[in-house]
């Protein structure tokens, strides 16, 4: 049988929403927006069924979805898995329901003076972006995903773009997706910075083989229509591709970024892009391609049910869109605004002529951050991009008076205040009273305000999130369960309700809780070592000491070599799984420990440097040891040497040596910089070298190193060292307790997975220090105490007995009375 | 009896609304879409003049986000 004949119409998709939000006029400036934030989680605790999440942070409710707080304070609402893009608009609207209500009642309450809440996209003054992710679960190899689907998130932007101005630039140039200035590759591993058009992230949150695509190009829109094209479409494209086709293989861009961009300044959607073959392409001409292949396809077992729905509307709004934005004006988020702005520029009497010359000006006095050899774009339909194909009109050079020029920078600021408010969220925004005038189009005639009611309070009617829904239902009030994705669990972990199929529809029995699935390990001993090195690069350190212990049953056991690198690594697993002794011990047991090279003694002061919060003291008889022989025998192209004097940096640090510890460090990372042949070391010395700026008063270059450490450590999977060391470092640079909330959430959920007990215990003291006012400080003890009767490498740190002991001044944010670093050293 | 089925239980999926109407370009002769845009941005501008606070650069400072994602 051909695989795409065994392959299921039903996949589920989601949509995790970020909305930005603010204090209604006579707020508290000084108020931060992260406990503010809290509150809405706090009063949605208090009026919704939940089970707190069990991994992360946030909670799950009743209906399936999860609410929380994300990066920069942003309350974020993830629908329930749903497998029809109606139920998508239901639930995302009944998110947007949520919050509204949330933030009435805390107006009411008197809780400040209430909130405004707004589906933006970007913001134009802080250069700040959050968006809608979208989630396809596809059963397809994620390998062969980008090629066939970027072409059409390049151009689905025609229809769900939320429209807006270039963020990147002072004049006044629409676009379709603002967001689209924010992409700047193909593909990536992060969705903070360098941000690609296809995430390659793939965390599918679920077993039976399911993959999860993550979308994250995509826009936040008010139009359900808009919200409902852009699932529906998407589902079809990838369930072609779960389905064995290839619908993208002939339509393969030449420079995707390059193309969204282009097809993004151009209202008229007439701008070409080259494709691969040295054909060039409309987007309106790329959605076509895609449209006829969903439809040669319809009926075909791979698609769902709903597939012909979506293509009648999908070949509707094309159409439409043919015509030019008018054709949409009322029913898609770019064209609604399109034509309200531009009737806006009328009023106020801008001339075309004089916005060309106005956008032409700034671009002038301060170039845009868009590609350079594009032209400035602008609202003039009949103006687009040079080199697309179409001629640019001869366009009157007019020299613009201050008094000219003024007036135009107030209208673009004007414009950036209706931006925001368009996606207002109640009746005060924008979008809501064109909708309430009855002046739009965009409602679903299956989504009604019933039905996003009910959405609030029930899950979907199919798949686990109805399961997870009905489990929270039951399991709310009693105390102590929690909830993911994947499973529901007590806090005792005896027990599980495994959801991880994700289209399960009974609703399994509670099962003991296995042991974290993890990829098998390889028969093979040097495939077993390799498998180990890859756990411990993870920061997966108690995966790679089980995996140890297995390698004594390898029939290979025990030859010399081995047994020696069996050692070296059981020394560097242990002293990050919190037993130091045992690490030594691991290191004594080596038949031939020969203390004249570098490498043996790299290993000693690297277990010294995870001794216990901070390096021991006993790693200087060794650094002085290492430094004789470097002297004697230097190394520099050795992975060793470059870990020893990293080390060394990082003892001299926490010795107070700074300016030492950052020449070592800024050499070392110029040295290696040229080769990057130790990334992982690499970024371990941007992130000490980023605490050595915090404890020199430089942020700024502490940010700069901390965001180095924290991409390379992302893309090497470097986990271990991203969560303990350069998360927990960028949340001593922030002041606002959303900021500090994310990066230590962030590094809690890698902990967590991993069951890294070393690290869960440093960001529970952070925790307690930077976030005293959202912790129960009493509770974060007694966690802490636990932890470290579990870990001898605890119980004989001297840094952490002294912040136990002296745990009330830790906790109010005291500096030690002898002075030294804000944090104490931790 | 499971009340949460009504979401999903239902064989009736519409697609939008039929592109015909107030606003539509799609339907109708030239004249009427004249009209009914003129109408649209005539409406769509009170309500924009409505919403639009007198100090723009304040609005947009005072509703400033950090980083998201």
């Amino acid at each position: 049988m051909k695989r795409r004949d065994r392959i299921m119409a039903n996949r589920l998709l989601g949509i995790e929403t970020e909305y930005g939000f603010s204090q209604n006029p006579g707020g508290n400036p000084e108020a931060d927006m992260g406990d503010i934030g809290q509150e809405l989680i706090n009063l949605a605790m208090a009026r919704y069924p939940f089970l707190p999440a069990g991994q992360g942070h946030g909670i799950f409710l009743g209906n399936g979805a999860r609410f929380y707080i994300d990066c920069g304070a942003h309350p974020e609402f993830c629908t329930p898995e749903v497998d029809n893009p109606w139920d998508i608009v239901c639930y995302t609207d009944a998110g947007a329901e949520l919050l509204q209500g949330l933030a009435n009642e805390l107006a009411w309450a008197q809780v400040g003076p209430g909130l405004r809440l707004f589906r933006c996209n970007v913001d134009y003054l802080t250069g700040a972006t959050w968006a809608c992710h979208e989630n396809y679960g596809h059963r397809a190899n994620p390998l062969g995903l980008p090629r066939q689907i970027v072409p059409h998130l390049v151009s689905r932007i025609i229809y769900t773009g939320a429209g807006g101005l270039n963020p990147f630039s002072p004049g006044m140039e629409f676009c379709l997706s603002p967001r689209v200035y924010h992409l700047d590759r193909v593909t990536s591993t992060s969705s903070t910075e360098s941000r690609g058009i296809f995430h390659l992230k793939d965390e599918s949150l679920s077993a039976r083989g399911w993959h999860r695509l993550h979308v994250l190009c995509g826009d936040s829109l008010c139009s359900q229509l808009g919200t409902w094209l852009k699932a529906g479409t998407t589902a079809l494209v990838v369930a072609l591709v779960d389905g064995g086709f290839q619908p993208g293989q002939s339509v393969g861009l030449q420079d995707p970024v390059r193309a969204m961009r282009r097809f993004n300044r151009d209202v008229t959607l007439r701008s070409t892009a080259e494709l691969l073959n040295g054909r060039r392409l409309t987007a309106l001409d790329l959605q076509w391609h895609y449209l006829r292949f969903v439809q040669e396809h319809l009926g075909h077992p791979c698609l769902p049910d709903w597939a012909e729905a979506v293509c009648t509307a999908w070949q509707e709004m094309l159409e439409r869109l043919a015509r030019g934005p008018a054709g949409a004006r009322t029913r898609i988020d770019w064209a609604i605004k399109h034509a309200l702005y531009l009737e806006h520029l009328r009023h106020r009497q801008v001339s075309p002529d004089e916005l060309t010359a106005f956008n032409e000006d700034m671009r002038r006095l301060r170039p845009s951050a868009d590609l350079s050899d594009e032209p400035a774009g602008g609202f003039d339909s009949a103006r687009v991009p040079a080199g697309a194909g179409v001629p640019v009109p001869p366009g009157r050079t007019i020299a613009l008076s201050n008094a000219q020029r003024h007036k135009l920078q107030q209208l673009r600021t004007e414009l950036c205040e209706l931006e925001v408010r368009f996606g207002q969220l109640g009746p005060q925004g924008l979008f809501a009273a064109l909708d309430q005038a009855g002046l739009l189009q965009h409602r679903l005639t299956d989504v009604t305000s019933e039905r996003v009611r009910q959405a609030l309070r029930e899950p979907p009617a199919s798949g686990r999130a109805r399961l997870r829904g009905r489990a929270i239902q039951q399991l709310h009030g009693r105390g102590g369960h929690l909830c993911d994705w994947h499973a529901v669990w007590p806090e005792s972990k005896e027990t599980l309700l495994d959801l991880s199929d994700p289209l399960q529809q009974e609703m399994p029995s509670w099962t003991p809780r296995p042991l974290p699935a993890r990829a098998s390990a390889p028969d093979d001993i040097e495939q077993r070592f390799d498998f180990l090195k890859s756990e411990y690069e993870r920061g997966n350190f108690e995966q790679a000491f089980s995996s140890l212990g297995e390698i004594t049953t390898s029939p290979a056991w025990p030859t010399p070599s081995f047994v020696s690198q069996y050692h070296s690594m059981m020394a560097l697993v242990q002293c990050r799984r919190g037993f130091f002794p045992a690490a030594i011990a691991s290191l004594n047991a080596r038949a031939q420990t020969r203390l004249n090279s570098i490498s043996s003694v790299y290993e000693h002061v690297a277990i010294h440097r995870f001794q216990g919060l901070i390096p021991g003291d006993d790693i200087w008889e060794w650094i002085r040891l290492g430094d004789a022989l470097l002297d004697q025998h230097p190394e520099p192209e050795s992975a060793q040497a470059f870990g020893f004097r990293e080390h060394k940096a990082c003892a001299l640090l926490h010795r107070g040596q700074l300016d030492e510890a950052k020449i070592l460090l800024r050499q070392v990372l110029a040295e290696n910089g040229r080769r990057r042949t130790h990334p992982r070391m690499y970024a371990l010395a941007a992130a000490d070298l980023g605490e050595v700026y915090r404890r020199l008063g430089e942020p700024d270059l502490a940010r700069t190193c901390l965001d180095d450490a924290e991409r390379l450590q992302t893309d090497a999977m470097a986990l271990g060292d991203l969560s303990e060391f350069t998360l927990l470092n960028l949340a001593k640079l922030e002041s606002a307790s959303g900021d500090v909330s994310c990066f230590l959430n962030r590094a809690e959920a890698i902990q967590l997975d991993a069951n890294n007990r070393m690290g869960l215990v440093r960001t529970h003291i952070l925790r307690a220090r930077l976030l005293r006012r959202q912790v129960d400080a009493g509770e974060t003890r007694d966690r802490i105490l636990a932890l470290r009767e579990q870990l001898p490498s605890l119980h004989a740190c001297p840094l952490c007995a002294k912040i136990l002991h002296r745990w009330d001044d830790w906790c109010a944010g005291r500096t030690l009375p002898e002075g030294g670093d804000a944090f104490w050293g931790m | 009896m499971n009340t949460t089925t009504s979401l999903r239980e239902r064989t009736d999926h519409q697609p939008p609304p039929p592109a015909t109407g107030a606003g539509d370009a799609g339907g109708g002769g030239l004249e009427a879409l004249a009209q009914e845009g003129a109408a649209f941005l005539a409406a769509g501008h009170d309500i924009i003049n409505a919403a639009l606070s007198g100090d723009s650069q304040a609005f947009l400072e005072a509703n400033r986000q950090r980083g998201g994602e």
